[in-house]
């Protein structure tokens, strides 16, 4: 994807995306719903990196940066732009499993429908946690002291739990 | 379920979303944050309320019309002039606060912290704006019935009408998201 007369912004941008798409993807699918849908949400948070790139000085890590990013864009303050928006095609906000047998396929959805009844912050923290993070890279992303992340890990299986016994 | 989230995670971690279409989107999107100049959703929203700022200072500007033209009282005009001041700097206020910080990058929990606030305190302006603003075109819809002028005062109602039905569900709703995202974060 990088090209050789790119400047070095863009070079630097490119290399993001290219290594957090997945993140970005998946924290933009968790969010998205028929009124912030996912090909909206995925350029926000773009939009918000290439924005936010000039002003981050390296104070946390780099993924941490870019959850932060992603997941706040995709918390509080989304808002349609339809300007930028207009001439872009939607990208499909299918989830295509690496596993393509039926029972997985069937657990994702599950998951998902789910996962997509919980509260803004516990979603977050649970594309977190799913994303093998340690209670202290948690703790970084969201701002919670490590034993607040683990309280709430907990209050979420407890809910899931219950939500799938429905 | 929740033992099966323990196996999902490693299926989460391989999991891949959009395929080649996201890659094309990434190229698409690239292209245009460097061709053009684009906001962020922070600058966006403190635009969106500078132009609140603006109009309050439309109204100390339009005060002297009152009284000269519509032959409003003075101590009228001069609440009038008094009002537009008092939305301008409160809304000055709320754009101040959301520029001095970056919303975006910092912790989750912090930006909540601080999208809890701005939404509470958009909605008290405007619940204030409200309040105030409709007592005060109340007072001038008495004023002008005095002139013998019903084509104002039917537009000056329907204009009420319409920006009440405009402005309540907004600030309900605004309060409904504070909330909730309140509670999400109270919680543990």
């Amino acid at each position: 994807m990088t090209k050789t007369n790119e400047n070095p912004a863009t070079q630097r941008f490119t290399s993001i995306i290219d290594q957090y798409k997945d993140v970005i993807a998946k924290v933009c699918s968790l969010y998205s719903s028929q009124s912030s849908p996912f090909d909206d949400l995925y350029q926000e948070v773009l939009v918000n990196l290439w924005a936010g790139m000039e002003s981050y000085r390296g104070e946390a890590k780099i993924s941490t940066w870019v959850y932060r990013v992603a997941i706040n864009t995709c918390i509080t303050w989304h808002r349609r732009n339809r300007r930028f928006t207009e001439n872009t095609v939607p990208i499909d906000a299918t989830v295509d499993p690496a596993d393509t047998s039926a029972d997985t396929a069937g657990q994702y959805r599950e998951l998902y429908r789910l996962i997509a009844k919980l509260e803004p912050v516990e979603k977050a923290i649970v594309a977190l946690w799913l994303d093998e993070k340690s209670y202290e890279e948690i703790s970084a992303v969201m701002g919670l002291t490590k034993a607040n992340v683990a309280t709430r890990m907990h209050r979420i299986r407890v809910k899931l739990s219950r939500l799938a016994n429905q | 379920m929740t033992d099966n989230l323990d196996q999902l995670k490693e299926q989460w971690r391989r999991l891949s979303v959009g395929g080649q279409r996201l890659d094309d989107a990434n190229r698409r999107i690239t292209d245009e944050l460097t061709r053009r100049r684009v906001s962020t959703t922070q600058q966006r929203l403190a635009k969106r309320l500078r132009k609140y700022v603006i109009l309050g200072l439309v109204l100390p500007v339009l005060a002297p019309t009152l009284y000269y033209v519509l032959e409003c009282p003075l101590w009228f005009a001069i609440l009038y002039g008094l009002f537009g001041i008092l939305m301008m700097v409160a809304n000055a206020f709320l754009v101040n606060y959301i520029r001095e910080a970056d919303l975006i990058s910092m912790p989750v929990a912090d930006a909540v912290r601080r999208a809890v606030n701005i939404r509470l305190w958009q909605t008290r302006i405007r619940i204030m704006g409200i309040a105030c603003g409709a007592a005060l075109l109340a007072s001038l819809f008495f004023f002008i019935a005095d002139r013998n002028e019903p084509g104002l005062i039917f537009a000056g109602i329907i204009g009420l009408a319409v920006g009440l039905s405009v402005s309540i569900p907004r600030c309900l709703k605004n309060m409904r998201l504070a909330r909730r995202l309140e509670e999400s974060l109270s919680e543990g």
